[in-house]
């Protein structure tokens, strides 16, 4: 070996020979030089020598004052028949009907249990120019949550075109579809005299670069809400 | 001397390998792009396309204001090709599971709502055989104006759902000059009796 023995091992072996004896003889070598040097390095002084330049910084950036919130777009008001448009799809929910039960919708009622069917019909126009999946599967549910009820976060249990009851239906591009979302709701969740607060949400285009391909909307923020009248329509034979 | 030359020998090494990496990268046509650009395969009614594993005969495409299959219907317009399938190699993974139509930007998705009525409705996702060709369906529900729509339109069909490294046959269609009809029954999946 040529190289010099690493002072640490050097000092740990000194410490196992001689052990609680703090002025070992690797002291006195290279580790010991480099120690010296840096005791007279002003180290207490760093704190304050940080904070002072932490200081001018935050003053060169306007100081300390409270910067202004960003303002949020207030939602645009909307009624039933009234179409939202995003950059993804038009929105417009149509009806909002109670009713016992409704096959073909996917929900099942617990009715054990007073359960009962709040259903949307929303008509769907698919903006892009690819095909969307109306999916209440959790990995596509995408467009599923871009319709939601205003104070319950509940995501929709059937989703299906309402003239043929395709399950899960994919929106092709510029071919508007009416769909019927449907919540299974609790006896006293929803009554039929009352306005159901829709809220829509727009997806923001996420494009896929580095370690990640293809396109996909994410993110999907509040943008519109629709106050449409809840119709019960009881055991509901024509909905 | 001679030991710190011995050191430095592998950082030359690695340096000069990493500069003809480079340059190997750089004289790959379009770089990492193509590892998963799909093989084109033309097709055109009425004669058989093969790819790797996916071979399709295109027998008819028409347009129609109104489907109907059994009990089920729609209206719309629909672009309804008549078509033989069968794979080349293997059943596993077999079956048509990709099927676009592509006028200009915009891309459709075979339907699957007929399916929902009947699965025999559509060769769409229905897996193939190796022996056998089957004919049947596949529809595209389209905006109304499509037909107004200048861009040239493609069918792509594929084993695979997505166009990745693999064969894809592509039929190039006109959709202004397809014969349109107010009414089409969508012809049921059946296998060809040879």
């Amino acid at each position: 070996m040529t190289t010099p023995e690493p002072p640490g091992s050097a000092s740990a072996a000194a410490g196992r020979a001689s052990s609680g004896a703090p002025e070992s003889p690797g002291h006195r070598t290279a580790f010991g030089r480099l120690r010296k040097a840096t005791d007279r390095v002003p180290t207490k002084w760093f704190a304050a020598i940080g904070t002072g330049l932490f200081l001018a910084v935050t003053a060169a950036f306007g100081g300390l004052a409270p910067v202004a919130a960003e303002e949020e777009p207030p939602l645009d008001r909307l009624v039933a028949g009234e179409t939202h448009t995003g950059e993804q799809l038009a929105i417009t929910v149509q009806r909002a009907v109670l009713i016992d039960e409704l096959p073909g919708s996917g929900a099942f009622p617990d009715e054990e249990n007073g359960e009962r069917l709040l259903v949307l019909l929303v008509e769907m126009e698919n903006l892009w120019t690819e095909p969307l999946p109306a999916s209440t599967a959790s990995l596509t549910s995408q467009v599923a949550k871009s319709v939601g009820l205003s104070g319950d976060d509940r995501l929709v249990v059937g989703l299906v075109r309402e003239d043929d009851q395709t399950f899960n239906p994919w929106l092709q591009p510029d071919v508007p579809a009416l769909l019927a979302f449907t919540w299974t709701v609790g006896p006293d969740d929803y009554a039929g005299d009352q306005d159901l607060e829709v809220v829509l949400s727009d997806a923001r285009l996420q494009i896929g670069s580095f370690l990640y391909t293809g396109e996909s909307w994410l993110t999907p923020v509040p943008a519109a809400v629709v106050t449409v009248p809840i119709e019960d329509v009881g055991a509901g034979v024509e909905q | 001397m001679s030991r710190s030359l011995a050191r430095a020998v592998p950082w030359f090494v690695s340096g000069a390998l990493l500069v003809a990496a480079w340059f190997v990268a750089g004289a790959t046509p379009d770089g990492e792009e193509r590892i998963t650009e799909p093989f084109p395969v033309a097709a055109e009614i009425g004669t058989p396309a093969v790819g790797r594993n996916l071979g399709v005969t295109v027998t008819d495409a028409r347009l129609a204001d109104r489907v109907t299959f059994g009990g089920w219907y729609a209206e719309g317009t629909w672009l309804v090709l008549d078509l033989e399938a069968w794979v080349v190699h293997t059943e596993s993974p077999g079956a048509l599971s990709a099927a676009t139509l592509t006028v200009g930007d915009r891309v459709f998705r075979a339907s699957e709502r007929a399916q929902g009525y009947d699965s025999s409705a559509s060769l769409f996702s229905t897996g193939l055989s190796l022996a056998v060709p089957q004919s049947g369906s596949i529809a595209f529900e389209l905006p109304a104006d499509i037909a107004a729509d200048a861009d040239a339109a493609v069918v792509r069909l594929a084993i695979e759902t997505e166009f990745l490294g693999d064969s894809v046959i592509e039929l190039p269609v006109d959709i202004s000059a397809v014969e349109r009809v107010d009414e089409l029954e969508l012809a049921a999946t059946e296998w060809i009796t040879p």
